[in-house]
């Protein structure tokens, strides 16, 4: 469980604070998979990097499976946008990175990495540098590296972002193939992409710009189970349209807040 | 490979990985520019050697004679014992300018506070000409294998540790950040991500401080009292022997080419994860 209070984070950007999130508050439930959505410069990112650790607010509390957290932590692991995999490493030795930071033995993370990788479609693929492999490929990799350590809370940063169309369909059907398997874990899952939140989603946070903060958290109205067949339905047309005029307006505002600005 | 870590791969398995070119298709594509490359080097002698026909011959000798020349300083045994002993404190100054250069960039680089103290320092001796320091280090070790040592050494030096810091701050952000989020220890961060991170700028160091060194090693011949390389130049010089002074230093251009040549295929080899076809 992921739950975020009253979470502020200031900037000095060239001698300017800059708020980047402002009094952020959010419960993600056990097994519950959250998108974070918004227009780019909503602090999306920053949060997500808040509660992986790697950034420290300035204000409020982020409290993962009941303990306050002041950095990185085992019950957490991160997927990165640009894959983030150690060019110089393997595939297997990326995959296992995340074990070997945490000092699992040789054999053993070696073992539990190409199960990883045998799960993500990567067998035979072990020895191959990941400049080798295509980008897909590659975040299969990223991902593999992530449930390696078995994290309870899997924190993505649009893994997908950087995908051609075709692979991206693929990419989120096998994670959602994955999250169906796996027992209960909890996602944060940053992305720009709409029907990448609504396909992936069990609710999905509206983000809002400058400062960047929570405009609205709306459940999805479809079950998990069949959710590759919604797309027919007549229902998840008007959702997404709901959700495209908010975001749409959020984005024209900040357009013309910008354009006042300059 | 150290670099690598505990990767046990075998040379099997990575051949299959990185598929090496063969020597045709290494040079197929490069014909062309070596073509280039060698007929600009042909007009050149030949223009030098236009030049040098209407010339006075002391001070421009024919291209022709300063070959014939070079071809005769090759089978003299003389001519080798001078490059041996030159090359001796070359190595030592060489190699103790890798040592600490290296070591020191890397701690520089990593650790913002000792960059803040080396840097003016750095600065200082980087625009000091290092030729100036060669009395004082004669008056400190004399002219003997540890003064010209030293000249090699302060030569290099300073490129060695600039190169090699500013490689460790290039290192990868993301993947600091990635380790990091993975709890990845102190040890571990230097020897998996920031050692091999800055793998490509410690060749690069390397590569750089050998040409410096090369430079260190002639002038500490030419200032210092000549038992090498420069005691030929001086004879040559004093001897009005302009044929065979030029085929000296045209012995120390090939001797800088080679080495360079040799760094560049070190270079190449350090990171095998980086596509050489690319």
């Amino acid at each position: 469980m992921i739950d975020i209070n009253g979470v502020t984070m200031t900037f000095e950007r060239d001698g300017v604070p800059f708020t980047a999130v402002e009094d952020i508050d959010l419960t993600i439930a056990d097994g519950e998979f959250a998108s974070i959505i918004g227009p780019s410069g909503c602090g999306k990112t920053t949060l997500l990097k808040i509660i992986a650790g790697l950034v420290t607010p300035t204000a409020g509390t982020v409290t993962v499976d009941g303990n306050v957290i002041d950095g990185p932590g085992p019950e957490r692991a991160l997927v990165f946008q640009n894959f983030v995999l150690l060019p110089w490493a393997s595939v297997l030795d990326n995959a296992a990175f995340g074990l070997e930071a945490r000092g699992v033995a040789k054999e053993e993370r070696r073992r539990i990495a190409r199960e990883q990788l045998a799960k993500m479609g990567l067998s035979g693929f072990e020895q191959h540098y990941p400049r080798e492999l295509s980008g897909g490929m590659q975040q299969r990799v990223g991902i593999a590296r992530a449930l390696a350590v078995d994290p309870s809370n899997l924190l993505m940063d649009e893994p997908f972002g950087a995908l051609d169309a075709l692979t991206r369909q693929l990419m989120q059907k096998d994670l959602l193939d994955l999250w169906e398997e796996a027992e209960a874990r909890t996602a944060a899952f940053v992305t720009h992409s709409m029907d990448e939140a609504v396909y992936l989603s069990d609710r999905i946070v509206l983000m809002n710009t400058r400062p960047g903060r929570i405009e609205e958290i709306i459940e999805v109205p479809f079950p998990r189970e069949n959710r590759a067949d919604v797309v027919s339905q007549a229902d998840y047309n008007e959702f997404t349209r709901y959700l495209w005029s908010r975001l749409e307006g959020m984005q024209r505002a900040d357009m013309d807040t910008r354009g006042a600005d300059g | 490979m150290s670099l690598h870590g505990d990767t046990t791969t075998t040379t099997a398995e990575r051949s299959t990985v990185t598929k090496r070119p063969s020597l045709s298709e290494r040079f197929g594509t490069d014909l062309p520019r070596i073509g280039v490359g060698a007929g600009s080097l042909a007009a050149g002698a030949v223009a030098w050697d236009l030049y040098a026909r209407s010339a006075d011959p002391l001070f421009a000798p024919r291209a022709s004679s300063i070959w014939s020349a070079f071809v005769g300083l090759l089978g003299d045994s003389e001519f080798w014992q001078s490059y041996a002993t030159t090359l001796r404190p070359f190595l030592w100054g060489w190699a103790a300018a890798m040592v600490v250069g290296l070591t020191f960039g890397l701690v520089i680089g990593m650790s913002s506070t000792i960059r803040a103290l080396a840097g003016p320092h750095l600065s200082f001796f980087n625009a000091l000409p290092v030729s100036t320091l060669v009395p004082a280090i004669v008056i400190a070790f004399g002219i003997d294998t540890v003064a010209r040592s030293t000249v090699v050494f302060l030569f290099a030096v300073i490129e060695v540790t600039l190169t090699a810091a500013s490689g460790v701050q290039y290192v990868d952000r993301d993947l600091l950040d990635m380790g990091r989020s993975f709890g990845l220890g102190r040890v571990r961060r230097f020897t998996r991500i920031i050692l091999p991170g800055s793998a490509p700028a410690i060749a690069a160091a390397v590569r750089i401080g050998t040409a410096r060194a090369v430079v260190g090693m002639v002038v500490m011949e030419l200032l210092l009292v000549s038992v090498g390389v420069g005691k030929l130049i001086s004879r040559y010089r004093d001897g009005f022997d302009a044929p065979r002074l030029y085929a000296v230093v045209l012995s120390l251009a090939v001797f800088a080419l080679f080495v360079n040549g040799l760094m560049r295929l070190v270079e190449g080899r350090a990171q095998p994860w980086k596509d050489d076809e690319a």
